[in-house]
């Protein structure tokens, strides 16, 4: 899967999980500075992308993800 | 009219030979771990909760836990194998609690701890009774066939309920079992706390609202797994009286620590204790904790000196993934570890926010004595109206009852002359009669008694020890 549909998937699922518009989703957001995600929202969310993608993120790796950009990008590297 | 108090009522009640149902502080049943007493020690890292106050707390009726976060800073080797020393402390510690007590003891385990999954087997391979599980969530890699081989009950310490929800929605989902109660530690505590700093005084996130949205949140899964989930509430709780009010809101059993911080039997040095009982309502506040969280903690020199200048410290191994100590400019666990030895100079106290009406080092036999007679004042005080409705009944059933019962004598006592008599005649046998009659009269009233209390009892949140 290449970063682009990655990324058109991630944003679907942030849109349905934090309840807000995927025009607000860019690569740059910040899950808690720009879209408001809470701790537990994070883990909500890993847990809908391994769940719909089929992948598996370590909780340490989850903690990391500061932006969209950076979920994607493992993503992507994951589902090469 | 005299006042109606507890032991007046008793003592009405037990005059006509009724059996009064307990006002005690109900049992706590977790899976098929069982306490007389419904409240739980919660586990103090860093050497605070250890086997002498766990097994103190097990003896007495209630659930001990031994806190493993940071154990084995009490071995010599901590420096060296700091993930070593954790697992040696921790099955020593458990095999001592377990030898000094034949009651239930837990083991609590920060999820976030980098040797998470390594102390979670010791607990597995001693076969504790329960593990509590916070600061983090219990969810993925949990060895749930394990657990459950063993007999270990498990227990999540959640803030909210949505940390419920998501934690029973995943666990059914991926192990298709869900854990087998629930603390909810509200804003309150002692140590890290799961509520965010801005959100402390947030009525929406107090103890009071939390724990019946728990309550609710968890009754689909109560049905599905056709289990109980106990609700264990945590946080602030300090009196009998504050345990009657949070578990009449739905709560099953409370936690506490900060109280059992300051018994004699508690693992830490004096000093550590008499710092509880010296501080007052301005003396606590919160910390930013290295880990990433809010903490609520005596505020010393120590931790104020940390947030002013660049200090040199030595972290002995990256316990925790995201621990940010660089940043804080000190190292939690050395700090903790300092002040369980008393040495508060280089470190602090973690308490809960009513640490300040503590004025003296107590016992656990007397804590516990103390929490379970407020606990059955508080309960019949809130049900007073009552108790004095049936006390007033009682007391009209107390003339026929005192009636019957002189009868009783009487015929005895005839019916015994006559036996010694030569006489044998039907005289007897109508004695025999009529005694028959009037005992059954007087069960009749003791049941009738007996059958109100039940009702009473059953009427209200309280669960009496059957
Ligand atoms: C000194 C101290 C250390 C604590 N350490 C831990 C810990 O290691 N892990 C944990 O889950 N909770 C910890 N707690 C929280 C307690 O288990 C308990 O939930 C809390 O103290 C309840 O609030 P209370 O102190 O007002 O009774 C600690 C509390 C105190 C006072």
């Amino acid at each position: 899967m290449d970063a682009n549909k990655v990324f058109e998937k991630v944003k679907s699922l942030i849109a349905e999980k934090l309840e807000i518009d995927d025009s607000k989703i860019t690569l740059d957001s910040s899950f808690r500075k720009d879209l408001g995600a809470d701790s537990l929202d994070t883990y909500e969310l890993v847990y809908a992308i391994e769940e719909e993608m089929g992948v598996s993120i370590p909780d340490e790796k989850a903690n990391e993800f500061e932006t969209v950009r950076d979920a994607v990008d493992f993503l992507a590297k994951l589902l090469k | 009219m005299k006042e109606l108090t507890y032991e007046s009522f008793k003592r009405l009640v037990t005059s006509l030979k009724v059996k009064l149902p307990s006002f005690d502080i109900p049992r706590l049943t977790i899976g098929n771990k069982s306490a007389q007493i419904a409240v739980v020690q919660g586990g103090m890292g860093v050497g605070i909760s250890l086997s002498s106050l766990s097994s103190a707390v097990a003896n007495q009726g209630g659930i001990g836990v031994i806190a493993a976060n940071g154990i084995g800073m009490i071995e010599p080797g901590y420096f060296k194998d700091g993930r070593a020393a954790n697992i040696r402390a921790m099955r020593n510690e458990i095999r001592k609690a377990k030898a000094n007590s034949p009651g239930i003891i837990g083991v609590n385990i920060m999820v976030a701890l980098e040797d998470f999954q390594a102390l979670l087997q010791t607990t597995i391979e001693e076969k504790v009774d329960i593990v509590f599980l916070g600061a983090g969530l219990p969810i993925k890699n949990m060895p749930v066939a394990q657990l459950r081989e063993a007999g270990v009950q498990v227990v999540p310490i959640v803030s909210s309920a949505r940390a419920a929800n998501l934690i029973f929605s995943m666990w059914k989902r991926m192990y298709n079992d869900v854990p087998d109660a629930v603390v909810v530690e509200g804003p309150k505590a002692g140590g890290h706390l799961g509520v965010a700093e801005k959100d402390l005084e947030d009525e929406q996130f107090s103890l009071e609202t939390v724990v019946p949205k728990v309550k609710e949140a968890l009754s689909t899964y109560i049905e599905e797994f056709n289990k109980p989930i106990p609700i264990i509430a945590g946080g602030g709780i300090f009196t009998g009286e504050d345990i009657y009010k949070i578990m009449k809101l739905g709560a099953d059993a409370v936690q506490m620590g900060t109280r059992f911080a300051a018994t004699n039997e508690c693992d830490a040095n004096i000093q550590f204790k008499e710092a509880i009982v010296a501080c007052t309502q301005e003396d606590i506040g919160i910390i930013k904790s290295p880990v990433g969280l809010p903490g609520r903690a005596i505020v010393n020199e120590f931790l104020t000196s940390t947030t002013k200048e660049k200090r040199k410290f030595s972290c002995p191994w990256q316990c925790l993934a995201g621990c940010q100590a660089e940043a804080s400019n000190y190292c939690i666990s050395v700090a903790l570890n300092n002040a369980r030895k008393g040495n508060l100079k280089s470190g602090f106290v973690f308490v809960g926010s009513n640490a300040y009406k503590i004025s003296s080092i107590t016992s656990v036999t007397e804590l516990f004595q103390e929490l379970r007679q407020q606990y059955a004042a508080a309960f019949f005080a809130d049900k007073k109206p009552l108790f004095i409705t049936l006390a007033g009944w009682i007391n009209k059933l107390k003339d026929e009852y005192r009636a019957t019962e002189q009868r009783v004598r009487e015929l005895k006592d005839s019916y015994l002359h006559a036996l010694g008599t030569v006489v044998q005649s039907n005289w007897g046998a109508t004695l025999k009669e009529e005694l028959k009659t009037k005992n059954e009269q007087l069960e009749q009233i003791r049941q009738n008694i007996a059958e109100k209390l039940h009702t009473l009892f059953s009427s209200t949140s309280h669960k009496p020890i059957v």
